[in-house]
């Protein structure tokens, strides 16, 4: 009755979907996570963004160019690019809206986002009147320089948080620099964007969209069941029965997801410190049946930190399950009898089934484990501090880069809060990775990148686990939906409604 | 009378100002750091030093308290950490959807619990009571997120007669799920409670007096069995109602009605400090005015009552 009657009056020109949280800001100044991160995509433009194939392709720049030593990019912006209110959307714009990320006065969380560029710490500190290494060179240029050659430069500039505000400066929603304009926000229950009609990319399929925030992971699928929704990333505990659906299985979209879930060990606790008692629980526990099992296959095995989609990526080279090697290596270790290992996560169904299966894994070897739920809040405040043994955690790509996933993850400048929350330390790593930040051969990066994540996976600071594979079921109202591999880059313009035409 | 009221008036304020005082210092000692939740996954040791020196949160505890009690007193709840917004005004947008929700469900439960429970007395040990009672003990024992699965699965999925989610500015029949889950408990405990109390009203001899002077047997039954039964039904209405107001985090989750229940737990898992504070204080304020009028209710409901407290007085 209600249902059918609500699907009959849906506009065409809308696309419905849900998130499970409501982003706190839309200023993306603010944006600290993935709920932020995606509305910032929607609403703001930055220089550069990342494709569907992870590549990085120009937005607001046009075109750029890199001087011999990597550290001066000359970026050509779109003359004809406005925000939603008409203004003009250039060099100077730009600059302004980085100037506020860095604002001495109220520094964004995210101003390391652009602490490569020259001068920008000094300004942050209050030290300096202008970044020295950013100039507006026209209305339409942009130089910036960089205190020394970054390769992953460009992917940090496809982050949310270096977008480009209007003149205006305004982060309301109101006025928007990005494809979308919002139209309405009601805390906690939905989100409302129109097309904004001065962007300068090419319009998209749709002509609104509608965002519900909806918290509960049965209330998004009973949602999208009664068709009132276009989109639906499938929960691990439906994948069986949507592929199973006829309705379904063919409107099923699959990718393995730039992610790495883990099991990080805490390097600097006695007992965990020794890497062969490290090496020893990842030769105990069988991921593979658990991917097989829990999971229902939707995983790719690690063999590193960095997913296979990206350059370095290894997709062999796993640790192999062997109870035997992992007790020879804990007697070698001389492990004491008594040892309990704690393993903290976050209140979640399926990690509280994968974390039982490790349980009972390593007691297998003689090793007991004791899992530990806390809140998200509670987790990562004691994982930052150092205080947790093991933690089940994971880590999502900023930009398909393999400096994100290891320069954050095993840096010993990161640990903690940084992003090292193994708090892993090879001095030779270092070195290797600030090799790797200076390497901008693309080839020589992903073989450099390959080396050191296999030197790191040998020192075992996690139980490796895997890269979720995504699924993701549309609506028969949709057409050209392909998942984003980063989820805070999707900006919804390539999907259309069916029946449209191609554009 | 208004002497008792004022007296019991007077009485709330020591309450709230331990409220205050109970929930600034279990904020504080919730594990966790709001520092942490504000600067993301990703972030810099000096980052953390300098938010906390933003919010005061360097200061003695008791300094902050100070400071707190000095803003609350002055109508100041602060800005919500998150979004960077007055924290009463974010509550008074969230409560009239959980009053709505907290009125439909009341409704529902007195629509469904008072006639049941005084059928059931009035028809005690037969089928119906014996349908009552199986009622009752299904409404109290099924954990809410589980009625609130069935409903949607059964209402929603499957009959399509009502949205699975949603608020009532978006879709009106949003509503009738959560109202019916919330309240469905409470006509369970309100049907048991009405039996309970009619039969041994029934039993008293002013009763046998009515139905003496010739009193029909339903008048007997509505206008002197059931009024004089109320008492502890009003409580315990009250008390549920109470309960609702304060915002019902699973019903409003599962349903993603955006109340003052989904605002608290947000609040909670972000670690937002004024938020914490300032819902605690509300519904406090809250829950203590519903049990003052329910107190004064009784007065009307009860000479009794009404006597011994000017007695007291």
């Amino acid at each position: 009755m209600g249902g059918c009657a609500r699907k009959a009056d849906v506009p065409p020109g809308l696309l419905r979907l849900a998130w499970s949280s409501d982003p706190a800001s839309l200023d993306p100044a603010q944006a600290v996570d993935v709920v932020g991160g995606a509305v910032v995509a929607l609403l703001y433009e930055g220089l550069v963004s990342i494709d569907k194939d992870g590549k990085v392709v120009p937005s607001l720049a046009q075109s750029w160019d890199i001087d011999s030593a990597g550290t001066t990019y000359t970026f050509v912006l779109d003359p004809r690019a406005q925000a939603s209110d008409g203004t003009k959307l250039g060099a100077a714009e730009v600059a302004r809206s980085w100037q506020r990320l860095l604002d001495p006065k109220n520094p964004s969380p995210r101003a390391w986002v652009l602490e490569a560029i020259d001068g920008a710490s000094a300004y942050t500190r209050g030290e300096a009147a202008q970044i020295s290494g950013l100039s507006v060179v026209s209305a339409d240029t942009l130089q910036v320089r960089l205190a020394r050659p970054r390769a992953s430069f460009l992917g940090l500039l496809a982050m949310p948080n270096a977008a480009v505000l209007a003149a205006s400066q305004d982060v309301s929603g109101s006025v928007c620099t990005g494809p979308w304009v919002v139209v309405e926000h009601v805390a906690s229950s939905h989100l409302k964007l129109r097309r904004n009609p001065h962007w300068h990319g090419n319009a998209p399929g749709f002509e609104e969209i509608q965002v519900r925030i909806l918290p509960e992971e049965f209330t998004r699928v009973a949602e999208f069941e009664v068709g009132h929704l276009d989109l639906l990333e499938i929960p691990a505990s439906q994948a069986k029965r949507f592929r199973e659906d006829p309705r379904y299985s063919a409107r099923i979209q699959r990718q393995v997801a730039l992610v790495t879930e883990y099991i990080g060990l805490n390097n600097e606790q006695p007992v965990l410190s020794d890497p062969r008692v490290r090496r020893a629980l990842n030769h105990a526990v069988h991921v593979q049946r658990i991917m097989d099992t829990i999971l229902e296959g939707r995983g790719v095995r690690s063999a590193g930190a960095i997913p296979p989609a990206i350059a370095g990526g290894r997709e062999t080279g796993a640790y192999e399950y062997n109870p035997e090697k992992a007790k020879a290596l804990l007697a070698e270790a001389k492990v004491p009898a008594d040892w309990k290992l704690e393993i903290w996560q976050r209140p979640s169904p399926i990690v509280s089934q994968v974390l039982e299966a490790v349980q009972a894994d390593l007691k297998a070897v003689g090793v007991n484990a004791e899992i530990l739920q806390r809140d998200w809040g509670a987790l990562k405040a004691s994982i930052d501090r150092g205080d947790t043994p093991a933690f089940y955690i994971n880590w999502y790509a900023d930009y398909p880069d393999p400096e994100n996933f290891l320069v954050p993850l095993f840096h010993s400048a990161n640990i903690g809060g940084g992003g090292n929350r193994a708090r892993f330390h090879d001095a030779q790593v270092d070195s290797m990775l600030d090799a790797l930040e200076a390497e901008r051969d693309l080839d020589a990066r992903g073989t450099l990148a390959a080396a050191i994540d296999a030197r790191i996976h040998d020192a075992a600071p996690w139980i490796y686990l895997w890269h979720p594979l995504q699924e993701v079921v549309t609506s028969e109202r949709v057409q050209g939906y392909r998942p984003h591999p980063v989820a805070s880059c999707e900006r919804w313009i390539d999907i259309a409604p069916a029946g449209a035409t191609a554009r | 009378m208004s002497g008792w009221i004022l007296r019991r008036f007077l009485a709330t304020i020591p309450v709230l100002l331990g409220v205050t005082l109970v929930s600034f210092v279990l904020t504080y000692l919730l594990p966790g750091d709001p520092a942490r939740a504000m600067a993301g996954e990703r972030y810099r040791e000096e980052d953390l030093d300098r938010i906390r020196h933003e919010l005061g949160l360097d200061r003695p505890v008791p300094e902050q308290y100070a400071r707190y009690m000095g803003r609350v007193l002055t109508g100041d709840f602060g800005v919500s950490y998150a979004t960077q917004r007055p924290v009463a005004e974010e509550l008074l947008e969230r409560f009239p959807r959980t009053f709505l929700l907290a009125c439909a469900a009341l409704l529902i439960a007195i629509a469904i619990g008072i006639p049941l429970g005084t059928i059931a007395a009035a028809r005690a040990g037969g089928a119906i009571d014996r349908f009552a009672t199986l009622f009752a003990l299904l409404g109290v024992s099924l954990p809410v997120f589980w009625t609130a699965m069935l409903f949607v699965y059964c209402f929603a999925i499957q009959l399509r007669w009502f949205p699975p989610s949603g608020f009532i500015d978006t879709s009106p029949a949003a509503i009738v799920l959560p109202a019916f889950t919330l309240g469905l408990r409470s006509a369970a405990v309100l049907a048991r409670m009405t039996r309970a109390s009619l039969l041994e009203t029934l039993g008293q001899d002013f009763m046998r007096t009515a139905r003496a002077k010739g009193v029909s047997a339903p008048n007997v039954l509505l206008r002197h069995g059931l009024r004089a039964s109320l008492v502890p039904i009003v409580t315990l209405a009250g008390l549920d109602f109470g309960s609702y107001l304060s915002g019902s985090v699973f019903t409003e989750s599962i349903f993603a009605w955006p109340g003052v229940g989904q605002y608290a737990l947000h609040a909670i898992l972000r670690r937002d400090f004024p938020a914490i504070q300032a819902t605690v204080l509300f519904l406090a304020v809250v829950f203590v005015m519903v049990n003052f009028l329910v107190d004064v209710a009784y007065g009307a409901l009860d000479p009794r009552i009404r006597l011994r407290k000017e007695d007291a007085a």
